[in-house]
């Protein structure tokens, strides 16, 4: 059996529930919606097993091969938030949710991905060091909370950014001359700066050993927010270098992370510059645009695990 | 940027640097009283009390791939990484209470800036650290008890099987009570009667790459099984204290006396 846990209407989620359902696998949904009538009696010790019911169904965790964990925030989903934080359904999510990412940690079976490997997003800077270990460039980053240090920094880079250093999303934003005396603002809390690297921008999805590149062409700080600041964005299937794939999938591998999303940008000069991880891919987004079958990807990896 | 607000008194460093003396860093909360306690017990040692606050005072730098050029700051103070002797952390993350001087709309954004700075600050710290930062955790690693019991298993310790159940009518289960408990600190393992339990307990403090551990066994039929574990123990005995001393100052550390 593999368990699909998050939204139903979550773009990767449904894309994937729609593989398997097409393919005939024994798949379950895990609706997050549906949190009131789910419940989770885990055991844990020698070995792992216990019972999941959703409605009136009742799984044995132990016949679950394989999740695709894509869940929201509990207390961001719609029954929750028009519930009582205090009353009975908070009671009960919250515990539950809990044990549910306690499960996905301790199972046996495949879980793309488990929230521990998930965790080095977290620290923007902490995961660069752990992409620089696989031999992969970063952008030069500097985090203080030092006016001075900052501005040090920006002046000999031709162009610098700021972003955050945790893992809330942030809008990347460039820093021009002429807002350098904000830099005062930094001494509340460390804040990370980057240099801007001029390029082409690529995300590589890695998928198990499977690898899809695709390229972006845009005029966007942030090419994900193109549509929404009236740039344009374009994306297309690439091929990348053979030595360059490689770094990837060990990459990924080495953040125990089945499926991951890696953000590179090729410099004119044709430098590969990795600015981050991020272990759970929007992957509909660039699998929409270039036609590439992520979604085919993911499901042949759960699949795979529970022998289907 | 971050423009959160913050009281005039935290935003002066005071000029100077470090003295010559290493300083051994305990970081924690401005409310941990055993914090400042050992910072008392280790004062021979230069032990200075690091807490989120510090980090709303200018002169924090942290470049990628450069650990040594890294400063902190410290009671007003800046200290190069290559003045830190060790770390003992004892919080997991920044907590937004601790932030009274940030402006209440931003405190839970600044905690989490702060946490995610100091995890990469601190792990990439060159000196000892009394639990290395994991992605998760300012305090090594960020494993549910569950977990802990899941590597133990794997390492052939014997457990006492957890369940968690959200269901109301489910029996519940007696909370887990530990007969014995050791802590590993450093090279020492305190509290030990049993040699099989200290093994035990460096074998699973190994396995979490973690020096400092807090673990309870409780007895059953024929021997011991592993029941609780804490990677943030609270170094409550001397020799604890001292074992924990030991392994910081191992690294490279000396005395300031």
């Amino acid at each position: 059996m593999i368990l699909l846990w998050g939204l139903p209407a979550d773009g990767p989620l449904r894309a994937v529930h729609a593989v398997l359902r097409a393919r005939g696998e024994p798949v379950q949904l895990l609706n997050q919606h549906a949190v009131a009538s789910t419940a989770l009696d885990l055991y844990v010790g020698p070995a792992v097993f216990g019972t999941l019911r959703l409605h009136d169904e009742v799984l044995a965790l132990e016949a679950i091969t394989a999740v695709y964990a894509r869940p929201y925030d509990i207390r961001q989903v719609p029954a929750l938030r028009q519930a009582d934080p205090h009353g009975a359904l908070w009671r009960h999510a919250l515990p539950l949710d809990d044990a549910l990412q306690t499960w996905i940690e301790v199972t046996p079976a495949r879980v793309v991905n488990r929230p521990s490997a998930m965790a080095s997003n977290g620290s923007k800077p902490y995961q660069a060091a752990l992409i620089r270990a696989v031999g992969l460039e970063v952008p030069d980053t500097l985090v203080t909370n030092d006016p001075d240090a900052a501005l040090a920094f920006c002046e000999p880079h031709r162009s610098v950014i700021y972003k955050s250093t945790s893992g809330v999303r942030s809008i990347v934003s460039r820093l021009a001359p002429e807002e350098y005396h904000r830099l005062k603002d930094v001494v509340h809390c460390p804040t990370q700066f980057q240099e801007y690297v001029a390029g082409t921008d690529c995300r590589v999805h890695v998928v198990g050993d499977r690898l899809f590149a695709a390229e972006i062409a845009s005029d966007a700080d942030d090419y994900r927010y193109a549509a929404r600041s009236g740039h344009s964005v374009d994306i297309r299937p690439v091929t990348l270098e053979r030595d360059l794939t490689a770094q990837c999938r060990r990459l990924a591998a080495g953040l125990g992370l089945p499926v991951a999303g890696i953000d590179l940008r090729r410099t004119p000069e044709g430098r590969w510059v990795c600015f981050e991880v991020n272990p759970s891919p929007g992957f509909t987004f660039y699998q929409e645009a270039t036609g590439q079958k992520i979604a085919e990807a993911v499901a042949d990896l759960l699949a795979a695990q529970s022998g289907g | 940027m971050n423009g959160a607000g913050t009281s005039p008194n935290l935003r002066s460093r005071r000029a100077g640097s470090a003295d010559r003396r290493g300083v051994l860093v305990v970081l924690a909360s401005a409310h941990d009283a055993t914090a400042r306690r050992i910072v008392a017990e280790w004062a021979p040692w230069n032990a200075q009390l690091c807490v989120p606050a510090d980090l709303s005072v200018s002169g924090w730098r942290h470049r990628v791939g450069a650990p040594g050029d890294a400063t902190a700051v410290i009671g007003g103070r800046a200290i190069p990484a290559s003045a830190i002797t060790g770390v003992l952390t004892r919080l997991p993350a920044v907590r937004p209470e601790e932030l009274g001087h940030i402006a209440t709309a931003d405190r839970d954004y600044v905690a989490s800036e702060m946490t995610a700075f100091l995890i990469a600050f601190v792990s990439a710290l060159p000196c000892r650290v009394l639990n290395r930062p994991t992605a998760g955790s300012l305090a090594g690693p960020a494993w549910r008890p569950e977990q802990w019991l899941r590597v133990a298993c794997l390492a052939g310790i014997p457990v006492r099987t957890a369940r968690r159940s959200p269901w109301p009518d489910a029996p519940a289960q007696a909370e887990a009570q530990a007969a014995v408990r050791l802590i590993v600190a450093g090279d020492r393992v305190i509290g030990a009667a049993e040699p099989q339990l200290a093994k035990w307990a460096r074998s699973l403090a190994g396995i979490a790459g973690v020096a400092l551990l807090e673990v309870g066994f409780a007895q059953r039929a024929g021997g011991y099984e592993l029941v609780t574990v804490n990677a943030l123990p609270d170094l409550d005995t001397q020799e604890g204290l001292d074992g924990a001393r030991e392994f910081l100052l191992a690294g490279g550390g000396t005395p300031g006396r």
